[in-house]
């Protein structure tokens, strides 16, 4: 085995040594600490934080371990792999049949952020409405922001709802989503901007993802495939770095977009 | 039941190899069974493994990562470069990082084809011809220097006169010994339109930095403040660009001497004397 190999397989094929790593990461910690944080106890633990210090990742200091500079080079070269690693793992059919490239670059390449994400599939009856398990959590929000490429039926009713409960709501509209608003919802739209804490953007650039939603509870994502299907599905994370990676989606597409402030009249 | 992708990729090498050599670009089956040097019965197995987890595909007969390949292939390369900078060359646990900002150290793996070049003992305090020649001719010149290096100051002027563009960061105490013993050709040197000089406080963590387009070195001091004449060089693309960002960020901490004016306001702050030998290379 080559000692590249040998050194993956000290980092990564053990969990105990995987999670030290990781934890240790954060800083200097004392063996009580690591028993802690790991909840494990002493004598596995200690076994592998010797194959630790004998393959120079860690040293001690005093009472306490800590990476060493070699240990500081690789682990931070860890998480994000690892973090990555699970996202497709977690739903590999799905990220593989997608056009990932939908997204923009820089948020691809810390897709990992989105962690453990599942996907929610529509009910027959309510093929065009979002399923119930992000109903609840959207009402309950404080912020919505979404981005969107495609036309939901419940677009002007739901949003207009959600702005009067006091929920502020911002959208980003492609173009021809937005021009199909105005003329079919005319009265809505203008009911919705009218509305203190609500805000919409018209985006004259192509959006190449379906939508993205990201409130303060959630992020609920929804891909093109790479033959450019889309069937109506919301892959959803509930955790907190998701939730900033979808703030930056949201700011991607806003800093492309012009702010609509009225309608001009017909 | 798709296997984990960090069995996938890692539990062989045959496979974490083709991973990063498709990285590059798509490639067919013979120029993979070449750069790998396998038979096509050894590396189809793999192969296999690769596309059945939708991490490469077969396209106009050629094998290319796709779209969630080349999202793992970027996490793999990053974790992979670092251990390889590691595995080649010991200088850089060895020696103090920390003039080195942390948006850099992320990408150390830049440097991993660096090459580590000793001082020849015999002229250790004598230029080194071979640094000299490296970067005797080249459209653009990058110097820091924390060291008192006169017998660089010619190269300079003459890369200067051949119109290359060239940019010195020297610290104060250095410019200062400059200014003391080659006045003249530092104020030349200040006063070129294509060359520039910089200045910045004694005391940083880097002892040396040239990039050329030729290529870089660098020099770092040890955990305690020794140097040992010796420095990495290489003439990577990757390892340029990472050198000139190095180069920005301490350009970027350093004030410029535009004019002869600034020179003849230029006073060390470090006190006079305090000089330390130790950072002196050539002794005139």
């Amino acid at each position: 085995m080559s000692m590249e190999l040998q050194l993956i397989d000290i980092i990564f094929f053990s969990d105990k040594r995987k999670n030290l790593l990781l934890l240790l990461k954060e800083g200097p910690k004392t063996i009580e600490e690591i028993k802690i944080g790991l909840d494990v106890s002493s004598s596995p633990i200690m076994a592998q934080i010797r194959i630790l210090l004998k393959e120079g990742l860690l040293v001690q200091k005093g009472d306490s371990y800590e990476l060493s500079i070699k240990g500081k080079l690789i682990v931070p070269k860890m998480e994000p792999l690892l973090s990555t690693f699970q996202v497709f793992d977690e739903n590999h059919d799905y990220w593989a049949r997608q056009d990932l490239r939908t997204l923009p670059p820089h948020l691809l390449d810390r897709i990992g952020e989105l962690g453990s994400c599942k996907e929610l599939l529509p009910d027959r009856t309510h093929i065009f409405d979002y399923p119930p398990e992000i109903m609840d959590p959207l009402y309950r929000s404080r912020t919505v922001m979404e981005v969107s490429s495609f036309f939901r039926p419940g677009y002007p009713s739901l949003y207009l709802d959600l702005a009067k409960r006091g929920i502020d709501v911002s959208l980003v509209l492609e173009r021809p989503i937005y021009e199909k608003l105005v003329s079919d919802y005319r009265a809505d739209t203008e009911e919705f901007l009218n509305l203190e804490n609500t805000r919409l953007f018209v985006c004259d650039h192509k959006i190449e993802l379906a939508s993205s939603i990201v409130t303060d509870r959630f992020i609920s994502l929804s891909l093109i495939s790479k033959e450019g299907r889309y069937y109506n599905h919301e892959m959803v994370s509930f955790e907190e770095r998701a939730l900033v990676w979808g703030q930056e989606l949201f700011n991607y597409y806003e800093d492309l977009s012009e702010q609509v402030i009225e309608l001009k009249s017909n | 039941m798709q296997q984990e992708l960090i069995d996938v990729v890692f539990r062989s090498q045959k496979r974490k190899d083709l991973l990063l050599l498709l990285g590059e670009e798509p490639r067919t089956m013979e120029e993979i069974k070449t750069l790998l040097d396998v038979s096509p019965t050894a590396i189809l197995p793999q192969i296999k493994r690769l596309t059945d987890s939708d991490l490469v595909i077969q396209k106009n007969g050629s094998y290319e990562l796709t779209d969630m390949g080349e999202q793992v292939f970027k996490k793999v390369q990053s974790l992979v470069n670092v251990l390889t900078l590691l595995e080649r060359d010991n200088y850089w646990i060895e020696h103090d990082l920390s003039g080195i900002p942390q948006y850099l150290l992320d990408k150390i793996g830049d440097l991993k084809d660096c090459k580590l070049v000793e001082a020849d003992p015999s002229q250790i305090f004598e230029p080194s011809t071979e640094l000299l020649n490296f970067f005797s001719s080249s459209s653009y010149l990058m110097v820091f220097s924390s060291f008192y290096r006169p017998e660089f100051l010619p190269i300079y002027t003459k890369l200067g006169r051949m119109e290359s563009e060239v940019t010195l960061i020297f610290t104060e105490s250095v410019l200062e010994k400059i200014l003391h013993n080659y006045e003249r050709k530092i104020r030349k040197l200040a006063t070129m339109k294509n060359a520039e000089l910089f200045v910045c406080n004694d005391g940083v963590k880097l002892a040396e930095l040239m990039v050329s387009d030729r290529g870089m070195m660098i020099s770092l001091f040890d955990s305690n403040g020794r140097f040992y004449h010796n420095y990495m060089s290489c003439s990577e693309p990757e390892a340029l660009n990472w050198a000139r960002e190095l180069f920005e960020f301490y350009k970027s901490r350093a004030w410029q001497i535009e004019s002869e004016k600034c020179i003849d306001n230029f006073v060390c702050t470090v006190e006079s004397g305090a000089f330390p030998e130790s950072m002196v290379l050539s002794l005139h």
